[in-house]
């Protein structure tokens, strides 16, 4: 119920704050048309005979930006609410309150994370609706658990830059760089077989390609969990083990700050 | 009955740039073996000059920062062990005036922090009433905090601090940048508090102040502990001066002047 409570909190005090920034929201739709736009004349300057990884070149490019898109602004939450509490001071009237500092974080990225979501569904309904990407061909329950795997990925990924950001404030030049390797590795606008041989070993070590791939396949063909198997082997575990071991990492690099005394250092 | 304990506390603030961990910085010994008690239900204020330690010694009391040796404890819990424990007894009015989430009002970051104070819903919206009107803000609570002035970004914060009513209460410098009369209301406040059991530390610079308020009266020069006695002349602000430079360092102007 606490909890709750805290997280309406969270989502109240973000909407105001944002609704008082007047037409910043309204803008950010009209970009995100723009871009998809060019994502669309892009794959028709490529020409429909490209079909990467077996799948329609436009569709290909919205699932890929979009879902890479979230899961690095999903990441850069984190950062954001500890950069942001440090900028505005409000990082030691928290760290005093009653609720505990790593849950007091997640709670202060949540409304960032659930913008970020429905920005990435509005990303998929201007492509795939407005732009008339190929036609879907959805499996619901392999989407959900995607989903939810993407999502624990990033917010364990989120509490590492926000350990990065308490401990050394470059938090966000971690996410920048973080960003642009996954960019570039992760098969999110071209497939990652066109890599050279070593760099698709680097390209199966980052959990995002196979989300990325396995979300393309649940959505414009089908393809149902079990035959996911390779995917999920790789996917289940790590996100299972990276969440705790980011929450440790956190407690831990608060600590060393509070003994530093760099808590509100940005 | 002592509330707050503090044994043979040390902070020292290393001033290393984690960007530029190869450049060498001579640290800064913030406070030094300093060990003090603070009594259940009375109000107690630090004094010192800038960079003596009182905003530090606040900041180890709220867990913001953690000691380097020895302990502090609050309620009987240990702030680096129980440190969720001391987070629920104290309430904080942090000396910054950026503290606040600019573009809510008044009322919305109260009611913000209620919720992670862990108030009760069916009592939160009285309480924020109760704790603007005690800082005389409710005019001026669905004004946006970005319009405040740094005198009521201050009562505000002060407001913030007494939410939750906790059984002890620290603030910094409380009644910096408050007019005469808001200052003067503040120490009836404090005042009302001490009656209702609250035990109140103080940091300040302001001998009138510390003679309205305090019942003990700790001195802190660079780092360590100066002096401390209890204080049983109320409105003498004579008194804590004479008694401030007969154990600080610092020298003190009226006797040079007079000296001249």
């Amino acid at each position: 119920m606490n909890l709750l409570r805290k997280f309406l909190a969270v989502l109240r005090r973000d909407w105001l704050t944002a609704s008082r920034y007047g037409a910043a929201s309204i803008l950010y739709v009209v970009g995100l048309v723009f871009e998809v736009g060019a994502f669309y004349f892009v794959a028709r300057s490529v020409g429909p005979a490209y079909r990467p990884d077996g799948f329609d070149f436009f569709s290909f490019l919205v699932i890929g930006t979009g879902v890479w898109g979230f899961f690095i602004a999903t990441v850069s939450s984190f950062v954001s609410a500890i950069r942001e509490s440090q900028v505005s001071g409000s990082i030691e009237a928290l760290m005093t309150t009653a609720t505990k500092p790593s849950l007091l974080v997640t709670l202060s990225a949540a409304s960032t994370i659930l913008r970020d979501g429905l920005q990435l569904i509005a990303y998929l309904i201007v492509g795939f609706v407005l732009f008339g990407a190929t036609a879907l061909h959805v499996n619901p329950l392999a989407l959900i658990v995607l989903s939810v795997l993407i999502l624990a990925l990033a917010l364990a990924f989120g509490i590492f830059a926000a350990a990065v950001q308490v401990s050394v404030q470059k938090g966000g030049a971690v996410v920048w760089l973080f960003g642009s390797v996954i960019w570039l590795f992760s098969g999110t606008m071209f497939p990652v077989s066109v890599l050279p041989a070593p760099l698709q070993a680097l390209s199966k070590a980052i959990p995002l390609t196979y989300a990325m791939d396995g979300l393309r396949a649940a959505l414009l063909k089908g393809t149902s969990l079990a035959e996911m198997g390779p995917r999920l082997m790789y996917l289940v575990p790590l996100a299972v083990l990276l969440l705790p071991i980011a929450v440790a990492v956190f407690t831990v690099t608060l600590q060393q700050a509070r003994r530093r005394g760099t808590l509100s250092y940005y | 009955m002592a509330i707050i304990e503090v044994q043979s506390v040390t902070k020292i603030f290393d001033g290393r740039d984690w960007a530029k961990p190869w450049k060498r910085t001579s640290p800064t010994r913030a406070l030094d073996q300093v060990s003090i008690a603070f009594e259940s239900g009375k109000t107690a204020v630090l004094l010192g000059p800038n960079g003596s330690g009182k905003t530090t010694l606040l900041k180890l009391l709220s867990t913001i920062f953690l000691p380097d040796s020895g302990t502090l404890k609050v309620g009987g819990y240990d702030t680096e062990r129980a440190g969720d424990q001391v987070r629920k007894m104290i309430g904080f009015a942090v000396g910054s005036e950026r503290s606040f989430f600019p573009r809510l009002t008044a009322r919305e970051n109260l009611e913000f922090f209620a919720v992670f104070e862990e108030i009760a819903a069916s009592t939160m919206r009285g309480r924020v009433e109760e704790v603007l009107k005690a800082v005389n803000l409710t005019s001026d609570s669905d004004k946006q905090v970005m319009k405040f002035s740094s005198g009521m970004l201050h009562r505000l914060g002060i407001a913030r601090a007494i939410l939750k009513s906790p059984p002890v209460l620290l603030l910094d410098e409380p009644s910096r940048s408050l007019d005469p009369a808001a200052a003067e209301q503040l120490w009836q406040m404090l005042g009302s508090l001490k009656e209702m059991g609250t035990t109140v530390l103080v940091a300040s610079h302001n001998f009138e102040e510390t003679a309205a308020i305090a019942d003990t009266i700790a001195v802190l020069d660079q780092g360590r502990l100066a002096g401390c006695e209890n204080f049983g002349r109320r409105g003498d602000a004579t008194a804590v001066r004479d008694f401030y430079f007969s154990v600080s360092r610092e020298p003190d102007k009226r006797m040079v002047e007079a000296r001249r």
